[in-house]
């Protein structure tokens, strides 16, 4: 028993006088574990601000695709190439002339660089004819090489051809406007 | 190392003297240099920590405002796009916000654009923007105005804002027409250039409306910056631009105002609102490059028509609808005065030599004031018309 007691107490003098001699490097050990638990917290928020500002700028991303989408539809949807027009008296809104419809295409394909692909950059933008038939034209087709998102946007439109129906009066149908624009 | 193989050093060895000396002289100072090099330490860690989080709000900080500037060059677009489909309508626009921030329009020569001065540029290649050089406002105006010549065109977007004050001297249709139109704007009607009250404003712009052209510079608007004084003298078909220098003014280009005239005229209203000449005529060429596209398909909506007639007319029995037939095939594509050849080549080659000169611009209206009559005339012999 005395025995053993001699040799806790020896023990404890062993540790004391370690501690002793050893002061200065436990407490730089300490600072440096206290230093890296720090950096890792710091770490740890940086890589958390990282991952959130990725998924925000995603988002915003997305946000900023589809108000385009929406801008270019409207921009579309007013274009003086196809809006419907009767003589000086105010344009028909949503309304598109067939006749102009069928030239847009090959107007918009001459002056691409020049002009049109400022309007519309990378945009898909077809008309799709519900009623009467089931036509559809190709208006404007500029797919993004290597694209990451794309958004679809469909507006009904009136589908006016003068050529048909009553004389004077033309026929009137029902279409899709369908803009995909790309990220 | 662990603790026991420590004990090895029993202190029994005896160390020579000049050890034992700098041996007690640690020990007496052991505490001193301790808590010295304690405080270099903590400032140094402090500093690089300091730094770090510096150097992060710095760089947060430029992220941040070029987001800002990103967001309001965006902003500023859609609304743009938004204004300038939406017909005759005025938008106000609260920048509150952004007062602190200059916002500068330009287009010279082949470049056009806008953005806050020092930030980012946002170009407008296409779009026609009539608006003072510079605004710094807490809320701007966007008002669209469609451009026939004779059909649609375009619509003109004019920007301004609640501080940009339009001094407007003179008489006659435009003086009572400026007066319904710019309601909600920052107009004034004066009959003596003198009596201009110029307050606050931004920016002060004199219309003129007598023809005679500006002479004086008036004693209110003498103390402004160069730079924050403009006129612009209207005559005809024709707009003088003037800039104020020290005390007087630099008179500026003259232009032709491109435009079948009457009321509501989108192209006269521009020439009020443009910075200066050069951005009116920037703009304009804008406007016609679109026109010369719009032609081709006016153009291609005849030819369609024609044949749609030539098939038809084989078809027709009633010998009045023939007759009809035939007057419309007459007024839309045979003679030398026909819609087709009016688009095809008098509009078609002046608008080709319009985009490289301005003032090749000239006959445009008059060639459209042919199209109109032949558009009367297809109405009135019950044709499809073509605009």
């Amino acid at each position: 028993m005395r025995s053993k007691r001699n040799l806790q107490t020896r023990k404890t003098n062993r540790l004391q006088a370690w501690l002793r001699t050893h002061k200065a490097q436990i407490q730089m050990s300490e600072t440096i574990a206290v230093m890296f638990i720090f950096f890792v917290l710091i770490l740890f928020g940086i890589v958390f601000y990282y991952k959130y500002s990725q998924i925000a700028y995603k988002e915003k991303q997305e946000e900023i695709l589809g108000a385009r989408a929406m801008e270019i539809t409207l921009k579309t949807l007013f274009l003086p190439e196809l809006i419907c027009s009767r003589g000086v008296a105010e344009l028909e809104d949503n309304c598109f002339d067939l006749i102009k419809l069928r030239q847009v295409n090959k107007t918009f394909k001459d002056n691409f660089g020049d002009y049109y692909f400022h309007l519309f950059p990378y945009t898909n933008i077809s008309v799709q004819e519900i009623y009467p038939g089931n036509q559809t034209w190709t208006l404007y087709e500029k797919e993004k090489p290597a694209w990451e998102a794309k958004e679809r946007t469909y507006f009904v439109v009136t589908l006016k051809d003068e050529i048909k129906g009553e004389e004077r009066l033309g026929e009137y149908g029902l279409g899709v406007l369908t803009v995909e624009v790309y990220s | 190392m662990g603790p026991s193989d420590d004990l090895v050093y029993s202190g029994n060895d005896q160390p020579d003297p000049d050890c034992r000396d700098a041996e007690s002289f640690f020990r007496m100072k052991k505490g001193q240099a301790e808590v010295t090099f304690h405080w270099v330490y903590i400032l140094i860690a402090g500093a690089i920590i300091l730094l770090f989080f510096v150097g992060l709000v710095i760089r947060q900080k430029a992220v941040s405002e070029e987001r800002l500037g990103e967001d309001v060059i965006r902003i500023l677009e859609s609304i743009v796009v938004g204004a300038s489909v939406s017909e005759k309508t005025k938008n106000f626009v609260d920048t509150s916000g952004l007062s602190d921030y200059t916002f500068e329009f330009r287009c010279e020569g082949d470049y056009a654009g806008f953005g806050i001065r020092g930030g980012k540029f946002e170009e407008l290649p296409i779009e026609p923007v009539f608006s003072p050089k510079e605004i710094r406002t807490a809320q701007m105006i966007f008002w669209s105005l469609p451009y026939r010549l004779p059909y649609k065109v375009i619509d003109l977007l004019i920007i301004t804002s609640a501080n940009t004050k339009y001094v407007v001297v003179g008489s006659g249709s435009l003086y009572t027409e400026l007066q319904n139109a710019t309601e909600g704007l920052n107009f004034d009607f004066v009959t003596d250039l003198d009596k201009i009250v110029p307050g606050k404003n931004f920016h002060v712009r004199i219309i003129d409306l007598t023809g005679t052209g500006i002479i004086s510079l008036p004693d209110p608007l003498k103390t402004f910056r160069d730079d924050q004084v403009s006129a612009v003298s209207l005559s005809g078909s024709q707009a003088t631009y003037y800039q104020k220098k020290g005390s007087g003014w630099e008179k500026g280009e003259t232009m032709g105002i491109i435009s079948l005239g009457g009321e509501k005229d989108a192209a006269k209203y521009a020439a009020i609102f443009a910075g200066d000449a050069e951005s009116y005529r920037c703009n304009m060429m804008k406007v016609f490059k679109r026109m010369r596209y719009i032609n081709e398909i006016y153009l291609g909506k005849t030819e369609e028509i024609i044949h749609h007639y030539d098939s038809i007319l084989p078809l027709t029995g009633q010998e009045t609808d023939r007759a009809r037939i035939q007057g419309c095939l007459l007024t839309l594509g045979e003679p030398a005065a026909s819609v087709k050849n009016l688009l095809k080549i008098s509009m078609s080659s002046e608008l080709t030599k319009c985009e490289l000169n301005y003032a090749s611009c000239n006959l445009l209206p008059r060639h459209a004031q042919d199209l109109i009559s032949l558009n009367n005339q297809l109405q009135y012999q019950a044709c499809i018309q073509i605009y």
